[in-house]
């Protein structure tokens, strides 16, 4: 076909205004809301009643919930195909790996293990396992967008499928120490980030 | 450069208010900057300008498909650059693959093979056919008659009986099953004709 004949019957595809609106995707940060919604009876209903929570522990709760809004607000740029700021690439991870050394730092001194195998072990399961409807449901929104880093898109969709488990099972987590416990997150979310970013080429090209 | 990027952001914000004018404008503006572009790029690696009119059909069908992706009221020009550079930079990584794969794979029978005569449609329509085959039913009969006859949705619903978001639905996975093989295939030729009724067949349909 010729472009000009091409560029005919797209024009020809165009449909109204309204229809237009009606494709506009579905916003990360409400699909969130309805994943961490969703997620955290999930995460009652397979590993027990709510533990107490202690002031460290609403420390994690807001280090996640903080988590999941900056890597949304980063996610809806890297949807589109501009080139994004380096903020928006790098600022989540930077973020998680700075709360890292800094646990590692608290840790030490604290005289608490943090990072422990057995602790990222049974996390890393259960966090992987909560993220994957996040995952599945904002991946939904994102192959509705046109993202120019496809494997970063992956990232950060991994990141807030993995912050929202996170959030949801810090409610739950039988790891009595909050560092110990917010260390052993960390990592879990860590992984399902890098597994976004491992399948982010081939689910988000367009 | 303000000034095309005034008249380029007007043209756009018609066209999502319905005016096809100035949607058909728009597109042969970046049809026309794809192909400066792309142009350049494939010049370097000894490409063709039918591989840069590929290009300038992906990139025009990605503007349409990814529309909703500018956000009104922001600049136009970067959307539409990073949509040019992302297309020409997957045209450029394909067409290295297969370059690699028909290498890898027949040089060693290179010197006791005749040099193959040029391709001719026909054969393109044969090969393109063969990639059919490996259809269903129901999406062999979607993309022949949308892709190849030329048939609007409606028809093919009404002569196949099935509704026309089935259509719709048979023919998307119809032709990313053919898109599938066709980058599956080591011939380049084949490659290309497949990609290409798929890509044209993709712009030339109904995709809301």
């Amino acid at each position: 076909m010729r472009t000009d004949d091409l560029i005919r019957r797209l024009a020809a595809d165009l449909p109204d205004a309204a229809s237009i609106a009606e494709r506009r995707p579905a916003s990360f940060g409400l699909v969130a809301t309805v994943a961490l919604a969703l997620t955290i009876p999930l995460s009652v209903a397979l590993y027990g009643p709510l533990i107490d929570l202690q002031r460290a522990d609403l420390l994690g709760l807001a280090f996640w919930a903080g988590t999941v809004a900056v890597a949304v607000w980063a996610t809806h740029r890297l949807a589109r195909p501009e080139p994004a700021p380096i903020l928006t690439l790098f600022g989540p991870p930077a973020i998680l790996l700075a709360a890292t050394m800094i646990m590692a730092w608290l840790g030490r001194d604290g005289g608490v293990t943090v990072f422990r195998t057995d602790h990222i072990l049974h996390c890393a399961e259960i966090v992987g396992l909560l993220a994957l409807g996040p995952f599945l449901w904002l991946s939904f929104v994102m192959r509705r967008g046109a993202p120019a880093s496809p494997r970063a898109a992956g990232a950060m969709i991994g990141l807030i499928a993995g912050a929202i488990a996170a959030l949801a099972y810090t409610l739950n987590c039988p790891i009595e120490d909050a560092l110990a416990a917010l260390s052993a997150h960390t990592v879990s979310v860590l992984l399902v980030s890098a597994f976004g970013a491992t399948i982010g080429p081939s689910l988000f090209r367009w | 450069m303000e000034e095309r990027e005034t008249r380029w952001n007007a043209w756009m914000q018609s066209a999502l208010d319905g005016d096809r004018r100035a949607y058909e404008a728009v597109l042969a503006a970046i049809a026309e900057r794809t192909r400066a572009y792309a142009g350049s790029r494939l010049h370097r690696s000894g490409r063709g300008a039918e591989e840069v009119e590929d290009i300038v059909q992906d990139v025009l069908i990605a503007v349409h498909t990814k529309r909703e992706t500018w956000q009104q009221g922001r600049p136009i020009g970067p959307w539409v650059d990073a949509i040019i550079r992302y297309k020409t930079v997957d045209a450029l990584r394909r067409f290295g693959r297969r370059q690699t794969m028909v290498s890898d794979t027949f040089d060693h029978v290179a010197e006791t093979m005749p040099a193959p005569a040029q391709t001719r449609p026909l054969d393109l329509v044969g090969e393109v056919g063969r990639h059919l085959s490996t259809l269903s039913q129901r999406e062999r009969s979607v993309v022949s008659a949308l892709g190849i006859d030329g048939m609007t949705i409606a028809a093919c619903a009404r002569r196949l009986g099935i509704s026309e978001g089935a259509v719709r639905v048979a023919f998307h996975r119809g032709i990313a099953r053919l898109a599938k093989a066709a980058d599956a295939d080591t011939s380049a030729t084949v490659t290309r004709a497949s990609r290409s009724l798929a890509s044209r067949s993709l712009a030339s349909r109904s995709l809301g």
